[in-house]
């Protein structure tokens, strides 16, 4: 027994599909979020909105397939907003869910009998309302990326609450968004591509959660541990700013921050954070670096305010006249845990600079040209220094081994540095507008004190060339996730062109036939033309001269009927056509031009009125 | 002629957008993301689509129609409508009463089937158009009154009657009696044959008898006839539109019958008195008829009046 939808029309089937596409990608959405298998999401939703139009003999099939579509544009607005990956998956939502409602609006427009007593309309005049469908779905999409911002602004709340953080959020939870103590280096970083912030922020930056000074030889560790309550200011909680880190002339900015873990406890943002807005007790330490006592759930937000100095290499190298408080000194350039060799090294590296700034440069020179960076590189073995085995034993390491090596190595040439946890800018989702912080973005740079300046950041491991060794091969899987914006704006552009090359050809086509018609046509066409600016075009029945008569009552001009008498005569008539006729033919169709061209001025009542003048009877 | 718009129906599909506009604001608040605040400016944006796209398709769309002279109440006419302007997937239909949706696109033309739903003298008819593509967020209505090129008569439908033929006034008979009529073909005299005569006139017995043509010589044929007055004064529609069947039925068994029919009406130009010859004009006098005085009824005419207080009669059905 075949279905009823489907007898009754089978672009039904078509509609059936679409709809399936559109709930599918919901539900692979949906799937992401909530850490289904994505499979089942897809595939869950494929049946799910195939099933509703098809399945459903009970309810009308458009309103089974309206409801199914505005189902899954919920769905999508509850699990939207993941990563730059399922800004793709919107897009292809947004996509099938305008096409799926316009081709049922379509199909189910074509179930009434048609005025002119044609059958149905073939299946290709569903072709004609997708191309209407892409076209809405961009223009309102387009639309609603512009003016998304804007609109954010006055929605987006600045503090969220977000989930409780779980136990077994803690295990999971990335280092770097876990208060530390001691910062060693015997293992590797976890580096999975899992999302753990998305910072909102009008300029990349490396988010800093922790810094870390005291040097032993095989981790970091704090000078001062101690920890205090934030005073609560304007707008959240005012840090108090390190001594001597802030000097004035500074600009404020503001990131908000929203944790896509279980668990953090450490608050990040782009050095120096001097506010907080959180709805929870904010602690920090005399290093300027702050935490909450009671820990971020996954949807937690919050808004760090920063100050930004303005640094330049000729101001850093300027520095140097000024001298850095004895303070800063005593805690950030103490003399290291370091071998002979090591120091050495560094004194060798640095003897040609002339200043503080041109010395780091020198070292990160040094250790580009020395070492390579490898996440697979051995750890170093226990009792050992760690930063003397990287550079004269492995030589192998990542940002951790890198930028100790600097921050070591400056400190015994008497430069305060120290190290700086946090995350790297992370990759840009140019549709939402913030920056995606994924666990691989994780990063340890190192940052040296310049008088007058404060503290500014380096990172040594940018200039490290990588290893040698095969890069991770990429899958498809992951290719098809990381590049899904790229490709659907790509699949975008290109219906665009192939519609471009659709309508140019028809109008190139259009040319050629125009080209090759003969006169009689061409002026048979004159005619009709002039006939739709009046909105009388001819009937389907219509004989030539019942047209030019039609036309002319039509258009009050007793021409259009001697036109078409005329040309009915050239072109049924013994022999051709005289010149002298077709001449005449010619003033009477310029004549008829000209009137219509007069009548399509503004404030003229006749052709103004539109189909009002073709209503009129002689 | 007065077109106008209405504002239009929401439809499921503004239902869905709005649904999804308002979850993802909502979750936009909540939340702060971004993707939900574009797929709420996504819904609202589509729902603003869908709103104004059927208002700009539905502007500048006219219609001319051309319908029969002549219908009957009830019966189902052909008109042809023709759209103007320029618009695509719209939907059509007349209304008084409203008839089926068709689909159409401006400029086209074709057949629509209406149902003369009364009696009466339409100069008008209103046709709406609907167009809530392509996204079917608003079902925009427009109503047009369109001037018909010529007004439709449409007369009652005719309730079956009986009518017992009397003659009608002869000049000698004014103020008297009706007569039964039943013997037009009453024979007067014989004569000898001429020619010219017809055949069936040839009178057997006689030219047998005489061995000669001998033709008949016939009465004159009798005129029968009535004058029906039709008073459809009266504040029930109803009655009064059954009535107007009732004469419709009498008058076309008096035309059937042979009889000559001398109706007497009111229209809205005052009482007419004239006579039919025809159903079909006698439909459309009766299309015209409206409740008023009626003319005087004819001198030596047998009257027959009929109207709504009184539903008997000699116009009742059999």
């Amino acid at each position: 027994v075949k279905h009823p939808v489907i007898v009754s029309d089978r672009r039904w089937l078509l509609v059936a599909g679409l709809a399936a596409v559109t709930v599918a990608a919901a539900g692979l959405l949906a799937a992401r979020r909530s850490g289904m298998p994505e499979a089942a999401g897809l595939l869950g939703g494929a049946v799910a909105g195939a099933l509703a139009v098809l399945g459903l003999p009970s309810l009308p099939t458009r309103l089974a397939t309206v409801l199914v579509v505005g189902l899954s544009g919920v769905m999508v607005a509850h699990h939207s907003g993941l990563a730059a990956t399922d800004s793709g998956l919107v897009l292809v939502w947004a996509l099938a869910f305008v096409v799926t409602l316009v081709v049922a609006d379509h199909v189910d427009h074509d179930r009434l009998p048609a005025l002119d007593g044609t059958a149905s309309p073939p299946a290709r005049s569903v072709l004609g309302a997708a191309r209407t469908a892409v076209v809405i779905a961009v223009a309102v999409g387009v639309a609603a990326l512009l003016l998304a911002p804007i609109v954010q602004e006055h929605v987006r709340p600045d503090v969220v609450p977000g989930a409780t953080p779980t136990l077994d959020g803690l295990a999971d939870a990335p280092a770097s968004l876990r208060v530390n103590d001691r910062l060693d280096m015997s293992s590797a970083p976890r580096l999975s591509d899992a999302v753990v912030l998305r910072i909102d922020a009008d300029r990349p930056d490396f988010w800093r959660s922790e810094v870390f000074d005291v040097w032993d030889g095989a981790g970091w560790s704090r000078s001062d541990t101690r920890a205090f309550r934030a005073s609560a200011g304007r707008g959240g909680a005012a840090l108090e700013p390190e001594p001597y880190a802030l000097p004035a002339g500074g600009t404020r900015w503001r990131q908000t921050v929203r944790v896509e873990v279980e668990y953090a406890e450490v608050i990040v943002g782009a050095p120096t954070v001097v506010a907080v807005d959180t709805d929870r007790p904010v602690v920090q330490r005399p290093d300027g670096t702050a935490g909450v006592i009671v820990p971020f759930g996954k949807g937690a937000t919050y808004t760090v305010t920063s100050v930004r100095v303005p640094a330049t290499e000729a101001a850093l190298r300027a520095a140097d006249a000024e001298r850095a408080p004895p303070d800063v000194v005593t805690r950030y350039a103490a003399p290291p845990v370091i071998s002979p060799r090591v120091a050495a090294l560094a004194e060798a590296a640095a003897a040609g600079a002339r200043s503080t700034y041109d010395t780091v440069r020198a070292l990160e020179a040094m250790l580009a040209q020395r070492v390579e960076y490898s996440i697979e590189a051995p750890i170093s073995p226990h009792g050992v220094d760690v930063v003397d085995h990287f550079l004269f034993e492995s030589r192998l390491g990542w940002c951790q081994q890198v930028s100790t090596s600097l921050a070591v190595m400056l400190r015994h040439l008497g430069i305060p540095a120290r190290v700086a946890v946090g995350f790297v800018p992370g990759e840009y989702d140019p549709l939402a507008h913030e920056y995606v912080v994924r666990e691989r973005d994780a990063h340890q740079w190192v940052e040296v004190y310049f008088p007058g300046v404060g503290w500014q950041g380096f990172d040594p491991t940018a200039a490290v060339p990588l290893a040698g060794e095969p890069a991770r091969a990429p899958s498809a899987a992951g290719w098809l996730a990381r590049n899904a914006t790229g490709i659907v704006l790509l699949a975008l552009a290109g219906a665009a062109l192939g519609l471009a090359g659709v309508l140019g050809r028809r109008a190139l086509l259009l040319r050629r036939r125009r080209r090759l018609e003969s006169p009689l046509a061409r002026r048979y066409r004159r005619l009709v033309s002039l006939g739709r600016r009046a909105h009388r075009g001819p009937g389907a029945s219509e004989t030539l001269v019942e047209y030019g008569a039609a036309l002319a009552a039509a258009i009050g001009d007793d021409r259009a009927r001697s036109v078409a008498r005329a040309l009915d005569r050239a072109q049924f008539g013994a022999g051709p056509p005289a010149e002298a006729d077709l001449a005449a033919l010619d003033a009477d169709l310029a004549a008829l031009d000209d009137l219509a061209r007069s009548r399509r001025r503004p404030g003229d009542a006749r052709v103004r009125a539109g189909g009002l003048v073709g209503s009129r009877r002689p | 002629v007065n077109d106008r718009a209405s504002p239009g129906e929401l439809t499921i599909v503004a239902v869905a957008t709005l649904v999804t506009a308002g979850y993802a604001f909502a979750r936009a608040a909540q939340t702060g993301l971004h993707a939900a605040v574009v797929v709420g400016l996504f819904a609202v944006g589509l729902f603003a689509v869908g709103l104004v796209w059927p208002v700009l398709t539905l502007r500048g769309v006219g219609a001319e129609v051309d319908a029969p002279r002549d219908a009957v109440a009830g019966d189902e006419i052909e008109l042809r409508v023709r759209l103007t302007g320029r618009a695509r997937r719209l939907a059509l239909r007349t209304l008084d009463p409203p008839g089926p949706w068709y689909r159409a696109r401006a400029p086209g033309e074709g057949r629509v089937v209406h149902r003369a739903q009364r009696r009466g003298v339409f100069r008008f008819l209103r046709v709406e158009l609907r167009a809530a593509g392509p996204l079917g967020v608003l079902s925009r209505r427009r109503l047009l009154v369109v001037e018909l090129p010529a007004p439709v008569l449409v007369g009652p439908r005719p309730v079956p009657a009986r009518w017992t033929a009397v003659i009608a006034p002869a000049d000698e008979r004014a103020g008297g009696a009706p007569v039964p009529a039943g013997l037009p073909d009453a024979v007067r005299a014989v004569r000898p044959y001429a020619p010219g005569d017809p055949a069936r006139l040839v009178h057997w017995p006689s030219t047998a008898r005489t061995g000669a043509l001998v033709v008949r010589e016939l009465e004159p044929p009798s005129v029968v006839g009535v004058a029906l007055l039709v008073d459809l004064r009266g504040d029930d529609r109803a009655a009064v539109e059954a009535t107007a069947a009732r004469a419709a039925g009498l008058g076309r068994a008096v035309l059937a019958a042979g009889g000559r029919l001398l109706l007497g009406t009111a229209e809205r130009t005052g009482p007419v008195l004239r006579e039919v010859d025809a159903t079909l004009e006698l439909s459309r006098r009766l299309a015209r008829a409206v409740g008023g005085p009626l003319p005087a009824p004819p001198p030596g005419w047998p009257v027959e009046v009929v109207q709504a207080a009184v539903p008997g009669g000699l116009g009742a059905p059999p």
